[in-house]
């Protein structure tokens, strides 16, 4: 039959010392860890900004011509989007009409 | 300064210049300007159009002008987007139902025609590099950029009226396909929501605010004509080849631009019966009209019954 261990103040004061390296070490590699996702993340993820329409840019413009237009389209952009604000009711007289043509 | 604005004929459609605390003639100046240049490049009805030529010429890929470039790329990402149901290889099946030529001469036609449907070729036949600007389309394929072609005319045109006034904002309408640049005047761009663009701004009705962006309808009946006793309109199932038999009379649509509105409204006609649940995963708000005249409000467009005076 086997007897309990007798631990001395001092075993208890190492053993302490052992679980508060290991409590330390993980939580600074769950920080590394943590930042380390973020950058593979933010790196990889094209994101979204009031100006990335996804468009290029298209010149109004012949090959003969001299006169460029430049403006910004969305033919690249990989989804429909909808706009920045909501449209809202209102009960005043229209400006314009939509419709089929 | 009040709302301003010019109107005038162009493209087969309704033009609309509106300009908020802008020059409204160097605002119609810009528009026209870049009208006439869509319409020498991708009229479908003009046989002097760079398309034009670019259809007879044979299907070798050749060089595109840069705004012929831009319509060809926003069709192509139409059909991507919508998985071919809007799709530029419409051309054929076009003029297989009589739409063969300026829309006003169409729907005079009455003499009967003989129609064979066959599916539409696909957008994956045509051979466009972007980067190189270089089109290819197979003999016996007709495009038809109708769908993307006048939203993103109308895109353009608003943008390019903004370039040249510098302040303020800019409505183009272009047969009731409607894009804006700029500043709304206070309380947004009043937008009077028919199934017809040429139904009078002042008719009364459903009437709504776009704060930005823009709007566009389609729909199956007034661009629709009569051959021989039957029922025709301009929207084509790329499935049938033929004019879609759908439970959506018109459906508009409002998204950041003009084609993108444009291209959900036509696609919605076309999917039918799953295009309010299309749309709403998109997050577009949008109006269905059932062939019924039901009314069904998708996603954020706005109640009616919270407007005073709305019919």
């Amino acid at each position: 039959m086997k007897s309990a261990i007798r631990l001395t103040p001092a075993d208890r004061n190492r053993a302490m010392g052992r679980l508060r390296s290991i409590t330390i070490g993980t939580a600074v590699a769950s920080l590394v860890a943590v930042a380390g996702f973020g950058t593979v993340a933010a790196a990889t993820n094209p994101g979204s900004s009031k100006d990335d329409s996804g468009g290029t840019t298209a010149a109004l413009s012949d090959d003969s011509s001299d006169t460029t237009t430049t403006t910004t389209t969305t033919t690249n952009s990989s989804s429909l989007k909808s706009t920045t604000t909501t449209p809202s009711t209102t009960s005043g007289k229209a400006h314009v009409s939509t419709g089929s043509s | 300064m009040a709302v301003q604005r010019e109107s005038w004929r162009a493209l087969g459609t309704g033009v609309h210049v509106l300009v908020n605390d802008a020059d409204l003639s160097a605002a119609s100046e810009a528009v026209r300007a870049v009208l006439a240049q869509v319409d020498r490049t991708y009229s479908r009805f003009r046989p002097d159009s760079e398309l034009s030529r670019i259809s007879d010429g044979g299907s070798e890929a050749r060089r595109i002008s840069p705004l012929l470039a831009d319509a060809m790329a926003a069709a192509l990402r139409a059909a991507e987007l919508t998985d071919g149901r809007v799709d530029p290889t419409v051309g054929k099946a076009m003029r297989a139902v009589g739409y063969d030529d300026d829309f006003e001469r169409v729907r005079t036609r009455t003499d009967p025609i003989a129609i064979r449907l066959e599916p539409i070729p696909g957008w994956q036949a045509i051979q466009f590099d972007r980067r190189a600007r270089t089109l290819g389309v197979p003999t016996g394929v007709e495009l038809d950029l109708g769908s993307t072609g006048k939203a993103l005319a109308s895109d353009l045109a608003a943008w390019a009226a903004r370039a040249v006034t510098r302040r303020g904002g800019v409505l183009v309408s272009l047969g009731g396909d409607i894009a804006t640049a700029g500043d709304p005047p206070p309380g947004g761009w009043r937008i009077l929501v028919a199934e017809d663009s040429d139904v009078p701004s002042d008719a009364g009705g459903e009437v709504i605010a776009l704060h930005d962006g823009a709007i566009a309808t389609s729909g199956t009946t007034v661009r629709a004509w009569r051959r021989g006793g039957i029922a025709l309109h301009h929207l084509i199932d790329p499935l049938t080849g033929g004019p879609v038999d759908s439970p959506w009379r018109t459906a508009s649509v409002i998204a950041a631009t003009c084609v993108d509105a444009n291209t959900a409204a036509t696609a919605a006609i076309i999917r039918g019966a799953t295009a309010p649940a299309w749309l709403e995963s998109l997050g577009l708000a949008a109006r269905l009209v059932g062939a019924d005249g039901s009314i069904h409000r998708i996603g954020t467009w706005p109640d009616a019954s919270r407007a005073a005076g709305a019919a």
